[in-house]
């Protein structure tokens, strides 16, 4: 059996990491011998984020260093980096260690753009693409395997993104006065656009496209306080959910907005549209994938006001029926995004079938 | 100060020592059977190690004096000091208090006390206000100098370089100045840091950023800012400094510290913390950083695309190119007497478009200097320059670069032989390709561009040895009826002679003097900047260049030097997938259709 370990040091929580635990569980659910190595520093959190996997004690293990981490993979056959400081890892352990499992990257997100340039993060993001000798590089939109295509010479294997149907679907609605929208508000990361997101949120709550309920999820007061930022009085401030509580928000919503200012893949648009909601997503990255503007949801230029103003004068003001088709149409766009099939594309990319 | 007795018995001083206002420490030991090595404690903490040095005074005869300049850290507290002479552990007579100076100066890493290079000493060193570094002491042969620092940073603050001969862990110690910190909520601070040497493919060494005090006799900890790594380039962290007020405080008083530890490194070069820039602003992002690493991305792009092949319609004219420009071609010579007369021979036979020849004489012999001579005194186009003795082939051709006054320049390998209309052709093929910036010919040994074959059937590059000067001609006549002039861009070009616009000089700076300075990767260095700045590499698909390869140093130092230069070129240019670039080398349409072409070049010229 084909031993596979996908080397995941954060603690969870981002789509990236939802990504991989979903499709981990779907390879080892389809006899494949897969497991999660994660830094020392970030397991506690981790497992608390997917205490709901029950594989978790037996296939997540934490590492302390490069040298751990090579005795850890040491049975592995392929060994997988998921983020550009796991490819560092995995380098340094067949340095420290001489093992000698193949690699491969699944590049969840093109992470350079993460750090401003000539930092020393962001040229350790940008030579992370170029430490592993014959790495198999997979990404799963086609913006992804574009751009590390061209930046860097790689081809990367195109792998179907999974969406946990079991936690994002549609679910019968209570009858309600209005229409709710919801957004994921991310201070932290600028790339997600916090205050774009929240002056959004304050237009939408103050009825300048209609009667519509706000609300915001993600972030708690102390952060937004942190942040400078003021959450308006009529967007009700959710919180920081788990997965679960995510879904749920999702499922009782009509509409969901990301205003990020790109997304490698958009993987909230993705489950939103799984539980029936109707999006607005950044035109900039892979969202194009599964997004057509105006049939399932909608893509819009976030650096252009004006076109998120049109984009939600759009979306918030179609009758019942165009609402309805659109809204079907969303959930047969994502409906092929199954933990099952990104397990078996990974294989393929893998070329283990 | 006290005499010495030249007897010295067990009760006798092993030496003496005394401070003067300015903070320097004078003393000298005994002579005979001890060691040279006196250690500087500030209450019990080791400080310095100095090594004292032979002096004959008239009064007293031999002895060994040092001298100490106290860093102005440890001259502003008063604490007892003592000497000791390392092997015996016996103290030196001299004073142990000082009085205290008023805080010290702490006005910005700008006055260098100890001179722009030097020696460093062994435990605690002032380099300048503010600005201290920790030696080990197993470090071998520290030293410093002023090097010029990162290109985004203005301002002329020159930053730090320490090098050592072998592996050594440093510790600076940069003092936090109420510039750095000026308004009570937190301030980020910035600090550019790289490597002086690349031994791996992605050198990388861990470093550790701590908020230090000075409490007399050493830098003590308070917490640890952050982790982070230096690289080869040069790359910035910044620090967030969040004071507590006691912490403000000891800033006032110059007594808290930016500490860097480095794990063991041969060099680092450090420039002193900054507070970092306001946030980036964009239009299009709230990130205000994407935009700029968006236009990184391209810059990578750009040198990861294919080759674009330009057919150029048909066969273009061969009349000469009179209008070509004139050309000033360098050539850096070290030894190779008749071969170089030769090279320098046929340029003043086959070039047919104006020109001038720098001949940059790195220290050659005897007769290689006496025929460079005779050529620039028998034809007034060929300047020579001369250097006694060899600094390298990188900074040999950049002396030349600067002297060229010309648009276009040549650098030409000294071991080569021109053909006729050589320099006409490889004008001609940038004229045809919008966007050239540098051209380069075939040859019968310049790796890519080798032909007929570029690879042995063992893997090694092809020198096609039955080709010689004396049968050039013929080569160069085969690969002009073969050659479509195509004129094919490429991502790399082979050094041994390239034709180079002034504007890419101009653009994109001269050779790497410091990541190359005997060459061995300068000029993929030179063509990876020029594509990322846009230009164009062109192949003159139908100009034929000679290429003896003659060996500069052995098998196993050019191995070495190939090697270290591979891992320069790495470290530099980091995310560049080398071997995709290669690959488009190999794959390139009008080099494999030209070797086709000439595949029986061998028989054709055994047959004549």
């Amino acid at each position: 059996m084909t031993r596979l370990s996908f080397v995941l040091p954060v603690s969870g929580g981002s789509g990236g990491a939802h990504s991989v635990m979903q499709e981990v569980a779907a390879l080892r659910n389809i006899g494949v011998d897969a497991s999660v190595f994660v830094n020392q520093q970030n397991i506690e959190g981790f497992l608390n984020t997917y205490d709901r996997y029950e594989w978790t004690a037996e296939a997540v293990k934490a590492f302390t260093g490069p040298k751990d981490l090579g005795r850890l993979a040491a049975d592995a056959d392929i060994v997988i980096a998921t983020t550009n400081t796991s490819v560092h890892s995995i380098a340094e352990a067949i340095k420290e260690t001489g093992a000698r499992f193949r690699t491969g990257y699944y590049v969840q997100d093109y992470e350079p753009l993460f750090y401003e340039q000539h930092s020393a993060d962001h040229a350790l993001a940008v030579a992370s693409f170029s430490i592993l000798p014959d790495c198999t590089y997979f990404a799963k939109t086609r913006w992804l395997c574009d751009i590390v295509k061209r930046a860097h010479g790689h081809e990367v294997q195109r792998v179907v993104p999974s969406i946990d149907h079991t936690l994002y679907r549609p679910a019968r609605r209570t009858a309600r006065d209005r229409p709710v929208l919801c957004a994921m508000v991310r201070p932290g990361t600028p790339r997600r656009a916090p205050r774009k997101t929240v002056a959004a949120l304050q237009a939408i709550a103050s009825g300048l496209y209609g009667d519509i309920e706000v609300k915001a999820f993600g972030v708690d007061e102390p952060e937004l306080h942190a942040a400078g930022i003021t959450m308006p009085e009529n967007v009700a401030l959710v919180g920081k959910l788990k997965q679960p509580q995510v879904a749920e928000l999702l499922r009782q919503a009509d509409y969901f907005i990301d205003l990020s200012d790109y997304q490698a893949f958009g993987r909230t648009a993705a489950e939103a549209m799984a539980c029936g909601c109707i999006v607005i997503a950044p035109e900039l990255g892979g969202a194009s994938d599964f997004i057509q503007d105006g049939v399932n949801s909608y893509l819009v230029d976030c650096g252009d006001a004006d076109a998120i103003d049109t984009a939600l004068r759009r979306m918030l003001s179609m009758s019942e029926s165009e609402r309805q088709a659109m809204r079907y149409a969303g959930m047969e766009a994502v409906a092929g995004y199954t933990p099952v099939r990104a397990a078996l594309s990974e294989l393929r990319a893998l070329g283990l079938s | 100060m006290t005499h010495l007795q030249t007897s010295a018995s067990s009760t006798d001083p092993i030496g003496c020592y005394r401070i003067s206002d300015q903070g320097e420490v004078t003393g000298r030991i005994a002579v005979d059977g001890v060691s040279p090595w006196v250690i500087i404690l500030v209450g019990d903490t080791v400080i310095h190690v100095v090594e004292t040095h032979d002096h004959h005074d008239p009064e007293r005869g031999r002895e060994r004096r040092f001298t100490w300049a106290m860093p102005d850290i440890v001259m502003a507290r008063g604490h007892a000091l003592s000497i000791i002479h390392a092997e015996s552990g016996r103290r030196l007579e001299g004073p142990t208090s000082f009085d205290s100076m008023a805080k010290p100066r702490v006005g910005g890493a700008s006055a260098w006390r100890s001179g722009v290079a030097g020696d460093l000493s062994r435990g605690l060193n002032q380099i300048a206000d503010g600005l201290y570094v920790d030696v080990g002491l197993n470090a071998v042969e520290p030293r410093f100098c002023r090097a010029d620092g990162p290109d985004p940073v203005a301002e002329g603050t020159p930053a730090l370089r320490l090098t050592a001969t072998e592996p050594a862990p440093w510790s600076v110690h940069c003092a936090i100045t109420p510039g750095l910190c000026e308004h009570d909520e937190s301030a980020l601070v910035r600090i550019w840091m790289r490597l002086t040497t690349a031994t791996t493919p992605l050198c990388q060494s861990h470093c550790e950023f701590d908020l230090c005090r000075w409490n007399g006799q050493r830098f003590v900890k308070i917490r640890r800012l952050r982790k982070g790594r230096i690289l080869r380039r040069y790359a910035f962290h910044d620090l967030k400094l969040e004071l507590e007020p006691d912490e403000r405080q000891q800033l006032i008083s110059g007594l808290l510290f930016l500490s860097v530890r480095v794990q063991p490194r041969e060099g680092i070069e450090i420039h002193p913390p900054h507070p970092a820039p306001a946030p980036l602003q964009d239009d299009r992002f709230e990130d205000g950083r994407l935009a700029a690493t968006f236009r990184d991305a391209d810059r990578l792009a750009r040198l990861s695309e294919p080759s674009q092949t330009k057919p150029v319609s048909g066969r273009t004219s061969l009349a000469r190119a009179s209008g070509a420009p004139a050309t000033d071609i360098i050539i850096p010579v070290f030894n190779g007497g008749d071969g170089v007369a030769q090279c320098l021979g046929s340029i003043r036979d086959n070039t047919t478009t104006p020109f001038s020849v720098i001949m940059m004489d790195d220290g050659s012999r005897p007769y290689t200097t006496a025929l460079l001579e005779r050529f620039a005194a028998q034809d007034d186009r060929f300047r020579l320059y001369r250097r006694d003795y060899n600094r390298g082939y990188t900074k040999s051709v950049n002396e030349a670069l600067k002297r060229a006054l010309g648009d276009w320049v040549v650098v030409l390998n000294s071991d080569t032989f021109v053909t006729n209309d050589w320099l006409a052709k490889l004008h001609r093929a940038a004229a045809a390709v919008p966007g050239a910036g540098m051209v380069g010919p075939l040859s019968n040994a310049a790796t890519w561009q080798s032909i007929p074959e570029f690879r042995q059937v063992d893997g090694r590059w092809a020198a096609n040895d039955f080709i010689t000067p004396a049968n050039i001609d013929l080569v160069r006549d085969r690969v002009e009826a073969v050659s479509t002039r195509d004129y094919p861009c490429v991502p790399l070009l082979n050094g041994f002679c390239t034709l180079i616009s002034r504007e890419v000089l101009d653009k994109v700076g001269l050779l790497d003097e410091d990541a190359f300075p005997i060459g061995y990767g300068e000029e993929t260095d030179l063509c990876l900047r020029a594509v990322e700045a846009g230009f164009k590499l062109v192949i003159a698909d139908d100009c034929f260049v000679y290429h003896a390869k003659s060996r500069t140093f052995g098998a196993r130092t050019r191995s070495e030097l190939s090697r270290r230069g591979g891992m320069e070129l790495r470290n530099k240019h980091l995310g560049v997938n080398i071997g995709h670039l290669e690959t488009q080398m190999l794959r390139n349409p009008t080099l494999s259709r030209l070797r086709e072409g000439l595949k029986d070049l061998r028989l054709e010229l055994g047959a004549r």
